[in-house]
């Protein structure tokens, strides 16, 4: 694997919160040519039947998923990982609504959904566990591509998914979902990681300016 | 009488405790390392692997493995050569079996054959411009929250099972002729079978955040959890692996951090429990 190279870096994130008046929050979440908006509506009423006693009830739809593979990273890391990093116990009896609609495909969904989710409850000002970042790598003819369009994803004999929550110790932040679909070895996965932490780093770091520009914005009003 | 009486009151204590409060129930066996059954949490529930269960088909086996009971039938079929897909297969279950479960079997297998990391696909070639079409009828009689391992096991030893008779066309054709179906000739009597690349063999792990733990992050490994076990934790951990420690699938997702520590141990299970399926596969290729 010393020979491996790397190839390409994170596209260009672009992200505009709270763009729907309508929602309690928002974000327009763009990777590239890949456009994800989430909208987030609660913590507001639930229907006696669906009330939990102990925890808020958190419902997540993603629209227009149509093929089987998506809808299959859908159920499992998607859903599971917004669903865990929301802190449920501090609003019991209550629903949080979030829809996640793909506006257009290049690349993997997954990844893209998985920010926009993010930013979304930061903008919702929902209180979380921890934030979190998805990271897509591709691995085909010994090299790896760091967030791969859909061209690069189709040539690619392995694809890794890496979703990480912040951390003192680990570059990049602690792995708290993978999804990895292929043929490779383990080696191949640990390299495919260490590139998906240095671009994990960066998407934080894009969360934080994002969001002071949102909190200057509102301070600017105030002020 | 006595005795009796006080065995029965603390099985129901304990009956009562699981159902009440199943965290801290289960929490007691596997912060120790033991699941409620005695099976050690790095120990996988024995398989039981039969094939040739199906005399009408060409090839079948039946697999208990855990909670799990799965038949698979292969039928073949004869057809011009063609770039179709050579094995087609369809799932059914019994009404106790969850769809989603048979819906992510579909899915998985979908993948791996696609890959064709079963055996080579030019097995498959008949001569004369012909090709067999394995047709799988996999049935899933029970399940204990997975299925995908007695799946992959019995649709390997489906596979080990299948006996290709010979083909033959009387008339010497050139390559691009056309070929009548009707005047091709099966020899029952003349067999081969198929030279497996791969047994892929399907494992799933749980990490465990025990109640006493000081960090979220700080997790036991538990391999082949239970149903019971799966509703506790949502940290779960799939992985198909085949030889040469080569991974095919691997996903993850929770609220633990997925460590390199933690993965090494789930690698040596995966590893472990891959040597086992293929050696017993291939002591039943053997007979």
């Amino acid at each position: 694997m010393s020979n491996s190279r790397i190839k390409g870096k994170l596209r260009t994130l672009r992200c505009d919160l709270g763009f729907l008046k309508r929602a309690d929050a928002s974000a327009s979440y763009e990777q590239g040519k890949a456009i994800v908006w989430c909208s987030i509506n609660g913590p507001g009423d639930v229907m006696a039947s669906k009330r939990l006693t102990m925890k808020m009830l958190v419902e997540i739809s993603n629209r227009h998923v149509n093929d089987q593979d998506t809808k299959k990273l859908v159920d499992t890391l998607v859903n599971p990982i917004v669903e865990h990093a929301i802190e449920r116990t501090k609003n019991p009896r209550t629903t949080l609504v979030i829809t996640l609609q793909e506006m257009n495909r290049d690349g993997e969904y997954a990844p893209v959904a998985i920010n926009s989710a993010c930013l979304a409850l930061l903008d919702a000002g929902i209180e979380m566990r921890y934030i979190f970042c998805a990271v897509c790598i591709s691995y085909g003819n010994g090299v790896f591509t760091v967030d791969p369009d859909s061209v690069a994803l189709s040539e690619a004999e392995a694809r890794f998914i890496f979703i990480f929550k912040p951390s003192i110790t680990d570059l990049g932040g602690k792995v708290i979902g993978c999804d990895a679909s292929g043929v490779y070895t383990m080696e191949i996965y640990k390299e495919a990681l260490n590139y998906a932490r240095h671009s994990a780093l960066k998407i934080f770091d894009f969360y934080r300016v994002k969001i002071q520009e949102k909190l200057a914005a509102s301070l600017r009003i105030a002020g | 009488m006595e005795t009796t009486d006080s065995n029965l009151l603390s099985l129901a204590s304990g009956e009562l405790l699981k159902k009440f409060d199943p965290q801290k129930y289960f929490d007691q066996f596997l912060s120790e390392g033991v699941y409620p059954d005695g099976r050690p949490v790095s120990q996988f529930r024995e398989s039981n692997v039969k094939t040739s269960v199906d005399r009408e088909s060409d090839g079948s086996s039946y697999v208990q493995q855990g909670g799990a009971c799965v038949s698979c039938t292969v039928n073949l079929s004869v057809a011009i050569s063609s770039s179709e897909p050579g094995v087609l297969f369809t799932i059914e279950s019994l009404g106790s079996v969850s769809e989603d479960l048979i819906t992510d079997a579909q899915n998985f297998l979908d993948r791996l054959l696609s890959k064709n990391v079963f055996f080579d696909i030019s097995q498959l070639d008949a001569g004369h411009n012909l090709r067999w079409t394995l047709h799988l009828k996999i049935m899933v009689l029970s399940s204990d929250g997975f299925i995908m391992d007695a799946l992959l096991t019995a649709v390997n030893a489906a596979f080990m099972d299948t006996k290709f008779p010979s083909v033959f066309y009387p008339e010497i054709t050139e390559e691009d002729a056309t070929i009548d179906l009707s005047k091709v000739k099966i020899n029952r009597e003349k067999i081969s079978r198929l030279t497996l690349k791969d047994t892929p063999v399907y494992s799933v792990y749980v990490l465990y955040n025990s109640w006493n733990a000081a960090d979220v992050d700080e997790c036991i490994v538990l391999c082949d959890p239970n149903k019971e076990i799966c509703e506790l934790t949502q940290n779960r951990c799939e992985i198909i692996i085949g030889k040469n420690d080569l991974i095919y699938e691997m996903s993850y997702a929770g609220k633990s951090a997925l460590t390199e520590t933690i993965l090494s141990e789930i690698m040596i299970c995966a590893k472990r429990r891959y040597g086992k399926i293929s050696e017993g596969l291939n002591k039943i290729r053997a007979r």
